[in-house]
């Protein structure tokens, strides 16, 4: 009607290199890539990698003293001399490719040889392993993920020392081939969801992959919801929890986050710190964000609905301070609630962007400045202002950063619905994300499990967290194959001591 | 083409917003309590309190003011029950009804019966259910327009009057009691009466209505607390009252937590007997000081019960004389007897044999016990 298909079919060119000497023109193109001839009275060999990518000491103290010992003749003697374990001998151009290009050595007995010897000499730079930055907990493990996938992966099976303990290697990405690593605990993991989870994998057709963040919504359901639909995580601890609750875990090449499926909506506003906490108080908190959610989501709304149309809702008390704090404001509530959220949000965007050193002067500029000054030039009324700043607050309380992303921003359709039919239009945009919502799943699970469909053992670990003694059985919505964590019944019994 | 299909829901959605009348809240005048005072055959002088808020405030764009002032407008009209035109055209800014939380009748109109009023009460969706009548002697115009010591503006200091009166005092009378015993059967409706007195406003007792007419009324305090004895279970209200051989020394007695129930015979017959029974939990917080305290207040709670049981048959007969039911003992004897019909009870009403049984507990008599 209006748009026409813009995507077109592009044929998507071949970009292996078919041959060999093929390769090693594409190659030399580079200045860090480092090819010599090894001239010997015996033999000769050229050797060649990028240096950028080989830890070039280890090469001078391991790998060239062997090469230049005198008995070697041909490659197979390199081969069984070196003391590397994985050494490949080819002739398969794609194989030599890849390997290069991760940091590999080739070794050949002459230029542009087909037959290639090739061994790793990988350099491992990158972060040193942190603390968490995002999911930060006051009691608990202090690790995080880094960059890469090796720590990563070293980080979840020190928690997780079974042998049932699988990983899966599948390379994402036409020209990346990245290394994407999905991990499941056989036995407790449901087998539809790992074969879900497998296909999708497979079946994603994109040149690169940089980030888990990128490959969630590849392979969300909805790629059209607001809401994410894969709990991303930097803690390797609650990677191992989920891992033992029959979760399926996606571990990206570069990535210091980790994607944890199939998810509900509650899961994002339980924080991983709720399980360090007494049960009471683990409870607590997740009430108290479920309500800043609501808070956030509803008040600067309800504030537009009820001074727009619903005057009689105001309690007598409170008309005094709401009628005299908007007596001198120009605009009406809409476009008051309107430019005091824009301005928190401008507020928070210029806040991310700048670095942290800069970063403090927003917060006295944007809070005390704007804010106070607002006020009391008239434009927005001091009530309103500590609603919108409460509202901010309560949304920072979600404790997963996409999820606290889409709070904040699904306030503007229930802004403008207010605006338009009051209460009727914030029930009504209500309505139309609970339909969504209720639509709405995560790898074919439905999303609001605990709420609908209603399964009472899942409310265990839902809004409240029950103390252990009564977690006896893992999440039903991931219908884990072995569904017990211990038996409930032989727990309960009492052993008398006296026998 | 999903997109495509949802677009034109989503346009159409829009249409509607035109029907929707905004009345934000400071563009509009909220009135807050209204009085009606008879001027002649279908002739009301209206008048209406609409708080003014918007005065106060200070530099800081509008701090809570301490104190609001009150606009009062009033209209000579031939239909008074909402607003009328003429005083729509007196208002900077139009008059909406939703915060009604006042209304009152001056005592010639309430004679002349406010049935007109009661209906238009019960239709207007805006008129909350919660919202008080009263009766004033004298005119409620002076009574709305009048300068009081309070700070806060007249319609809630009027709100807040009633309130705290109904908590301690008087039986409950909101514009929800007044219609249910206006239009029920076997029960007819009480509204306060409330007088100007000075810088003040007063309740001076309970007014009497039989099918939406004032007919009488029970006076302040005494009557009144027994009255809310025999209505309703309640807690607080003080009675005041004299030993017979000592009439200078008064004692109050206050209320901690009284029940009372109705028990009905002979529903049908000519003279229903019935027993209204009050059982009361209650302190002595002033008497004169005696040597023996327990005889003595064995000595004061049975004087207290034969007085309170001697004064609240007195009122029984008095409505009894006049055919008013503000008790509902109509309504308690057709909950308890079969076939009950209205049309006969009307007629045996006046003939009924009501007795009154206190029981008086007095649980202390202060710290010093």
């Amino acid at each position: 009607m209006f748009w026409r298909n813009r995507q077109k079919k592009i044929p998507t060119k071949q970009e292996r290199a078919a041959t060999i000497k093929d390769l090693f023109h594409d190659l030399e193109v580079s200045n860090d890539f480092t090819t010599f001839e090894h001239k010997k009275e015996t033999m000769s060999c050229w050797i060649s990698f990028f240096k950028t990518l080989v830890d070039v000491e280890y090469v001078h103290r391991d790998v060239l003293p062997f090469i230049y010992e005198g008995k070697i003749q041909n490659l197979k003697d390199i081969k069984a001399n070196l003391p590397v374990e994985d050494i490949i001998l080819t002739r398969d151009a794609h194989t030599v490719q890849e390997k290069v290009m991760q940091g590999y050595i080739v070794v050949q007995m002459k230029k542009y040889d087909s037959e290639c010897l090739v061994f790793s000499a990988i350099a491992i730079q990158g972060r040193q392993i942190d603390k968490p930055e995002i999911e930060t907990s006051i009691i608990g493990p202090k690790e995080a993920f880094v960059e890469s996938i090796d720590a990563n992966l070293n980080l979840v099976r020190k928690r997780v020392p079974i042998p049932k303990f699988h990983v899966k290697e599948i390379q994402i990405g036409k020209i990346s081939k990245t290394r994407v690593n999905m991990l499941y605990i056989e036995g407790i993991a449901n087998k539809e969801n790992v074969n879900t989870v497998l296909q999708r994998l497979n079946e994603i057709e994109y040149d690169h992959m940089i980030d888990a963040a990128v490959l969630s919504q590849m392979m969300g359901d909805n790629q059209h919801s607001p809401f994410p639909q894969f709990i991303d995580t930097e803690r390797p601890d609650r990677v191992a929890g989920t891992l033992y609750e029959g979760k399926i875990v996606i571990l990206v090449d570069g990535s210091p986050h980790a994607l944890t499926c199939p998810t509900t909506i509650v899961e994002f506003f339980s924080a991983f710190d709720d399980y360090f906490l007494v049960w009471h108080f683990a409870s607590a908190f997740r009430l108290l964000r479920l309500f800043a959610v609501a808070f956030s989501v509803l008040s600067s709304p309800m504030y537009v609905a009820v001074l727009t149309y619903h005057y009689q809702l105001i309690p007598k008390d409170l008309l005094q301070t709401l009628i005299s704090s908007r007596s001198m404001i120009p605009f009406p509530p809409f476009l008051e609630a309107l430019i005091l959220e824009l301005l928190i949000e401008l507020l928070r965007e210029a806040g991310a962007r700048l670095p942290t050193k800069i970063g403090q002067t927003i917060g006295i500029v944007g809070g005390i400045v704007i804010g106070t000054a607002s006020v009391q030039a008239g434009l927005t009324s001091n009530v309103l202002l500590i609603m919108v700043a409460a509202a901010a607050l309560a949304s920072f309380t979600t404790p997963n950063y996409l999820m606290g992303t889409t709070i904040r921003l699904i306030r503007f359709p229930f802004l403008i619905a207010a605006q338009l039919w009051g209460i009727i239009g914030i029930a009504l945009c209500f309505g139309f994300f609970v339909a969504h919502l209720l639509k709405l799943t995560s790898l074919g699970r439905p999303y609001i499990e605990p709420i609908y469909p209603l399964r009472m053992t899942d409310l265990k670990d839902a809004f409240i967290r029950l103390p252990y003694g009564k977690q006896s059985t893992r999440p039903m919505f991931l219908r884990p194959q072995d569904p017990g964590r211990f038996n409930y019944d032989r727990a309960r019994e009492k052993n008398d001591i006296d026998e | 083409m999903k997109i495509k299909k949802l677009c034109l829901p989503i346009l159409l959605l829009f249409i509607p917003t035109g029907c929707l009348h905004s009345t934000v809240i400071d563009d509009i005048r909220l009135v807050q309590a209204i009085g009606y005072d008879y001027v002649g055959d279908d002739l009301v002088l209206s008048t209406v309190a609409v708080p003014n808020y918007t005065m106060g405030g200070g530099e800081s764009g509008g701090g809570p003011s301490s104190s609001a002032t009150t606009d009062s407008f009033s209209v000579i009209s031939h239909t008074g029950k909402a607003i009328p035109t003429k005083m729509q055209t007196k208002a900077q800014q139009p008059l909406k009804l939703g915060k009604v939380n006042t209304i009152l009748f001056d005592e010639d109109l309430a004679k002349h019966g406010i049935d007109d009023f009661v209906d238009y009460l019960n239709r207007d969706p805006v008129i909350g259910r919660k919202l008080y009548l009263a009766v004033v002697d004298g005119s409620t115009q002076e009574l709305l327009s009048g300068q009081y010591e309070e700070s806060q503006a007249v319609s809630i200091y009027l709100n807040d009057l009633i309130k705290q009166n109904i908590k301690y005092n008087l039986p409950r009378m909101n514009l929800h009691e007044f219609l249910y015993s206006y239009f029920g059967q076997g029960k007819d409706p009480i509204l306060p009466i409330l007088k100007k007195s000075g810088d003040h406003i007063e309740i001076t007792g309970i007014a009497l209505f039989r099918n939406g007419k004032y007919v009488g009324k029970i006076p302040i305090p005494n009557k009144t607390f027994i009255f809310k004895l025999m209505s309703q279970p309640f807690e607080g209200g003080a009675y005041e009252f004299y030993l017979k051989n000592n009439p200078s020394a008064y004692i109050s007695v206050l209320n901690t937590g009284s029940k009372v129930t109705y028990s009905v015979k002979n529903g049908n017959s000519a003279s229903p007997d019935i027993l209204i029974h009050v059982k009361m939990k209650a302190i002595i917080t002033e008497a004169p000081l005696r040597s023996n305290p327990k005889e003595y207040i064995n000595k004061i709670s049975k004087a207290m019960e034969k007085d309170i049981e001697k004064q609240g048959e007195q009122l029984v007969e008095k409505f009894q004389k006049m055919s008013v039911d503000p008790l509902g003992l109509g309504a308690k004897t057709r909950s308890q007897t079969r076939g009950w019909d209205f049309e006969k009870w009307k007629d045996h009403y006046p003939n009924a044999d009501v007795k009154l049984k206190v029981d008086i507990q007095v649980k202390q008599t202060g710290i010093t016990e």
